[in-house]
């Protein structure tokens, strides 16, 4: 009866309660969609990152992550690509050749990374030939003779465009210069600026035999997933298998920059070889050796040191910032909706203590009548509470179907596409939020309606029956 | 027997200052059950202040309450909201109905507190808005009803928790002559078919009429 009465309460004052919900509701209307407009921004950049620029995982000789040097190659990369392949979880892999090198044309010249890619496995890991960037540029296709493929900017930079040449200088794999001549056959035009301007694409075999690189090698294995964001379980096995690890110079050189404890450098020099471990055993060894409980912490830092063989990196490592921004989502939301709800709280405190202090004489003869304390106290922080809630599920089912119908439609900010570009986002953002996050909202919308009714709550309850029943 | 014992009572306002106010001065009472008084007097004379007392929604500031063996004074504040809700009816000179529930509802919220189940609630309340003659106004809130009606739910109410007694402060204050009549017949009705104890705090002289034994404040101080 005492959830009755605190219902029919709210609506005594049907104006001022519906103040109260209305600024709930907008302000959550606002604060949902605005996160989950950042959210279709994040996604949509991690879709084309995934898509197009670091797929979900990639593997490459360790030396090479460190210094992409030609001669830091995976050898045998076939025999890891049908392995690989063998994994339910993966959709597609591509291997690539890596190079940095100057390209010019005739008016000017530019420095990028050259890729060199084979053009049907390629369409599988990456959506990069959906964004030609208009009917003249294919991908691949109507050049036999070794074609090219470059960003909308390095071509404006180059004042080039498509059936132009462009020469490439590089050094092979003999340390001799070499220079070669391609054709553009397109000209790409990404949401991400940074990626146009950085990159060019060529076919693997070309490039292979401009450097004189063996049949067999690549510098990297780009491997995408049906669920793109779930590496870990790939990620970790692949390691497991391909990765090794040696306690040699270089190591040791990472030792003493990551500022592992001396005793832990001398131990490592003291054991020192050139024998490859897999991971299993070179655990086994540090924990026999000398890794004692105090040095445990370290023993994640030193594996990373000790690394060698290939290398297997997820997205999140390929590119951190995204996977930054990934994990910082939730508390967005949590920060945004919270200030939100915190000016929305004082609001309701205002209210409920006009409720309180307008019925006075009524809490009076509730008290006088047997209306113990704590009861009172629950009625008005349950008034509080439905109050909000009324408000949360009108602003929250508002921010759905709003959130619903933009995930569908789109917000179109071409306006803003040269700026968000730079930024690597999209210009077309389909906002989105998880359906979990509705109810951690609904959630918060009920503890700001506990918070903002105890001071109200706690003057109900300080009343004077007898007092109260005169006023 | 009595149920209600007051020994040397005493409720002094702004006690310490320079200007005490004896609102209820050395009062030795006794109440038996059955009874129908009327505490009579001017305003002011701490009519209400005694009644509140004995209601135990007041601190003496010295003296005895007792209630049916219990002294009241004694017990803590959530016992003693419970000791009302179990032993004292109230009737208040504005009525005092919840305004968003209905007149059963207001009947049955007492029983509520008390934990009756629904179908006990429903039937007493019923019953008692019957024997004050409003069955028919069951489902009405109290903004549709009369003062004189709402008063009358405000006796059935009163009634609900089966109080040892019932304290009626001016409960015909607001009321004007034909439904203060029929609101008296009901209470006196009630007093005697049914043994309610009633006490009532009032000056006017249709109550006092109607009174079984009168208690006359002055000052605070019983003078008859």
């Amino acid at each position: 009866m005492i959830l009755e009465i605190a219902w029919k309460n709210i609506w005594r004052s049907k104006l001022r309660s519906l103040v109260v919900i209305v600024a709930i509701a907008i302000g959550l209307l606002g604060g949902v969609t605005a996160v989950a407009f950042m959210n279709g921004l994040l996604i949509g950049r991690i879709d084309d990152a995934l898509e197009i620029e670091v797929s979900s995982i990639q593997l490459h000789n360790a030396d090479f992550m460190e210094n992409s040097e030609l001669k830091y190659l995976i050898d045998n990369v076939d025999d890891y690509i049908v392995d690989i392949e063998k994994d339910s979880s993966v959709k597609a892999v591509s291997k690539r050749l890596v190079i940095e090198t100057m390209v010019s044309s005739n008016r000017a010249a530019a420095g990028l990374s050259l890729i060199g890619v084979d053009p049907e496995k390629e369409k599988q890991v990456s959506r990069l030939y959906e964004k030609m960037l208009d009917s003249n540029s294919t991908y691949f296709v109507g050049v036999k003779n070794r074609p090219i493929i470059i960003g909308e900017k390095v071509a404006k930079k180059l004042k080039v465009h498509v059936r132009s040449k462009l020469a490439i200088s590089a050094v092979d794999v003999n340390g001799v210069s070499v220079r070669s001549v391609f054709r553009i056959v397109g000209i790409f035009r990404t949401q991400n600026g940074g990626f146009d301007e950085m990159n060019a694409f060529v076919r693997f075999k070309d490039l292979q035999k401009i450097l004189g690189i063996e049949d067999g090698k690549a510098h990297e294995v780009a491997i995408i997933l049906h669920k793109m964001l779930e590496t870990e379980t790939l990620k970790n096995t692949l390691q497991e298998k391909y990765t090794r690890y040696r306690i040699n110079n270089k190591s040791l050189l990472r030792v003493l920059n990551d500022s592992i404890p001396e005793s832990v450098y001398y131990k490592l020099l003291s054991i020192k070889s050139d024998k490859e471990y897999s991971k299993i055993e070179f655990e086994s060894m540090l924990k026999n050796s000398f890794i004692e409980k105090t040095n445990e912490l370290y023993s994640k830092q030193v594996l990373t040191a000790c690394e060698t063989g290939i290398e297997v990196s997820e997205w999140k490592q390929l590119s951190p910032e995204l996977a930054m921004q990934t994990s910082w989502m939730d508390f967005v939301l949590y920060i945004f909706v919270g200030i939100i709800l915190a000016a929305l709280g004082f609001g309701i405190v205002n209210t409920m203590l006009m409720v309180v202090l307008e019925r006075i004489r009524e809490i009076g003869m509730l008290i006088a009548i047997g209306m113990n304390r704590r009861r009172v106290f629950s009625m008005i922080v349950l008034e509080s509470v439905m109050l909000s809630l009324v408000g949360g599920v009108v602003g929250l089912f508002l921010a759905g179907s709003l959130v619903s119908f933009l995930s569908i439609n789109g917000i179109d900010m071409s306006m803003f596409s040269d700026g968000l570009r730079a930024l690597g986002y999209p210009s077309m953002v389909y906002p989105y939020i998880e359906a979990d996050n509705y109810i951690k909202v609904t959630l918060m919308v009920v503890i700001t309606g506990i918070l903002a009714a105890i001071y109200p709550a706690l003057h109900a309850v300080r009343i004077n029956p007898s007092i109260a029943i005169r006023e | 027997m009595s149920i209600i014992t007051l020994s040397n009572l005493n409720k002094i306002y702004n006690e310490g200052t320079d200007i005490p106010v004896h609102a209820v001065n050395n009062v030795d009472l006794s109440f038996e059950a059955g009874e129908f008084s009327v505490i009579k007097g001017a305003s002011g004379c701490g009519k209400t202040t005694l009644l509140n007392l004995l209601g135990g929604l007041d601190t003496p500031s010295s003296g005895n309450i007792i209630i049916d063996g219990v002294e009241i004074g004694k017990l803590s504040a959530s016992n003693l909201t419970n000791f009302r809700m179990n032993n004292i009816g109230f009737v208040f000179q504005a009525y005092n109905l919840i305004p968003v529930l209905t007149a059963r509802e207001n009947v049955e919220f007492i029983m509520h507190l008390q934990h009756k189940s629904k179908k006990e609630r429903k039937e007493r309340a019923l019953a008692l808005l019957e024997s004050v003659g409003l069955r028919d106004r069951a489902d009405v809130r109290p903004g549709k009803l009369s003062g004189g009606q709402q008063q009358r739910v405000a006796v059935a109410r009163a009634l609900a928790s089966k109080p040892k007694f019932i304290l009626a402060d001016e409960p015909t204050a607001n009321l004007d002559t034909k439904a203060t009549e029929n609101l008296l017949d009901i209470m006196e009705n009630l007093n005697k078919v049914e043994g309610i104890t009633f006490i009532f705090a009032s000056h006017d002289d249709r109550v006092i009429k109607k009174a079984h034994r009168l208690i006359e404040l002055e000052d605070g101080k019983v003078i008859g």
